[in-house]
């Protein structure tokens, strides 16, 4: 098994493909090690949720078990396409979340983490958090996609399947009130 | 993470917020799920709830509710056209939409009249067809003919029966049902179709009026003779009045036969502007100083 990696580890994005649409278990665990980091880093920024990062980022990886045989080579590669799937289905679950409440996201400042899954982040690092989450749904995604994974503007636009101009705007108004909160919370990285 | 956006503070300050590394057998859980064959992303544990609890817009709701209206006033017009609640009803747009497609048959033409001879005296004479091209004209020539035939109006004096045919026709011209082109070729037909003696009798009246007409106008020519009993100086009087009445016509009293007449029509309308303004002051101030002696 171990081997079979090393073989594939040195493949392209669109090889490795290939093999898992062959229903090559082997290759979707070397996806699965590669990308699952990236996907799983979008989705906790995104939901502000250990366990339902997890899941996103699992489920996202299934799609790309599921839809390899509809891959098209020559394409940008798995990481932007996975970011994009990780981020619509994370921009899906705050809308499906929100349905079920009837109401806005909450505010998760009170919420504890879970015991098993606690993370320890800085006083400045929770604040942020905070800050990060307070932005609405596709404010949120364009921070993440541009600051955090650093994408360019038209790469992230198309993630969100925007217009680079409406992205542009969306993102001037995220980072507007992303810069807002932090300066009114007073934090500092210093801290 | 260079965004220029972001001062260096802020910046330092969002990239506090880290995130731990992903958690231990992920890859394990993955591989598990796939060996399993729960791969389905369909199924997840928030199902999208299949009534949106959120309300739409207000812009949608009216524009929703409006559009409803307005398909079903459409509807209930076009039913109304077909004819689906009775007898078809007219509707602007709808009726003639209705008629193109063929749904319900279109109004039905009214049909001239069918034409009848004038009864005639005469069996020698041949019947005036009228021409097919002017069907009106014939209904004109009928209604004229059934005036004609009613007792009633043969009683009538003959201003009086011209009046009542020229009413009909008028009704008939309103309604549309002829026009000014039927309305002549009738009148054609009518005289073409009168018997000799009453268009002897027309002539003799049309003479008579004539004749009136004419005797009215030697009574006014008349007036235009000078009053030798005016008291008050006339216009005429003077030098320039003395040339102006010798170049004026005048009317005497022994020159008011016809010939006469024609003679002093001739020279008013040779007159020029300025000789028939003095005239007509002559005359009203004639006719004033008449009324005056007539009040006293």
């Amino acid at each position: 098994m171990m081997q079979q990696a090393a073989i594939l580890a040195g493949k392209s994005d669109d090889e490795l493909v290939a093999r898992i649409a062959a229903r090559d278990h082997a290759a979707m665990r070397l996806a699965a090690e590669l990308y699952a980091q990236m996907a799983w880093r979008v989705a906790y920024r995104m939901l502000g949720d250990a366990s339902e990062a997890e899941d996103v980022a699992q489920e996202s990886l299934l799609r790309l078990w599921n839809h390899a045989d509809r891959w098209k080579a020559g394409s940008a590669g798995i990481a932007p396409w996975l970011k994009k799937v990780t981020v619509n289905q994370c921009l899906d679950r705050l809308r499906r979340k929100r349905f079920v409440s009837g109401d806005e996201a909450p505010e998760r400042e009170d919420e504890a983490p879970l015991a098993d899954r606690q993370i320890e982040l800085s006083e400045v690092g929770r604040a942020v958090k905070n800050c990060i989450e307070a932005l609405p749904d596709r404010q949120r995604a364009a921070v993440i996609l541009t600051y955090y994974e650093e994408q360019q503007n038209n790469n992230a636009a198309e993630s969100l399947d925007m217009k680079l101009k409406a992205f542009e705007s969306l993102l001037f108004r995220a980072r507007a009130s992303l810069k807002d909160c932090v300066e009114r919370k007073g934090i500092s990285g210093a801290r | 993470m260079a965004e220029p956006f972001f001062t260096p503070n802020v910046r330092q300050a969002l990239d506090a917020y880290t995130v731990p590394p992903v958690p231990q057998g992920f890859a394990d859980g993955l591989m598990s799920r796939i060996a399993d064959g729960d791969t389905g992303v369909e199924t997840t544990s928030l199902a999208i709830p299949s009534g949106s609890p959120r309300r739409s817009s207000p812009w949608r709701r009216s524009s929703r509710i409006l559009g409803s209206l307005a398909f079903l006033s459409l509807a209930t017009a076009t039913a109304a056209a077909a004819g689906i609640f009775g007898k078809p009803v007219y509707v602007p747009g709808v009726s003639e939409a209705l008629v193109k497609a063929k749904i319900v048959e279109g109004p039905k033409l009214k049909l001239p009249p069918k034409i009848r001879m004038v009864a005639d005296s005469d069996p020698t004479r041949a019947p005036v067809i009228s021409q097919p091209e002017l069907p009106g004209s014939a209904a004109i020539v009928e209604s004229v003919t059934e005036l004609r035939n009613d007792p009633e109006f043969a009683k009538l004096p003959p201003r009086q029966r011209i009046i009542a045919a020229s009413r009909e026709v008028r009704e008939m011209v309103r309604t549309g049902q002829v026009n000014q082109q039927d309305v002549r070729a009738a009148v054609r037909e009518l005289v073409q179709n009168t018997d000799p003696a009453t268009k002897e009798a027309w002539r003799a009246v049309a003479t008579e009026r004539r004749t009136a007409r004419r005797e009215r106008m030697l009574e006014r020519g008349a007036v235009l003779q000078p009053d030798p009993q005016a008291s008050t100086p006339s216009l005429f009087d003077g030098a320039e009045g003395a040339t102006a009445e010798a170049e004026l016509p005048r009317v005497e009293a022994d020159q008011q036969s016809p010939e006469a007449v024609v003679a002093q029509r001739e020279r008013l309308r040779t007159t020029t502007v300025e000789q028939r303004a003095d005239l007509r002051a002559a005359l009203r101030e004639r006719r004033q100083l008449r009324l005056q002696r007539a009040g006293q």
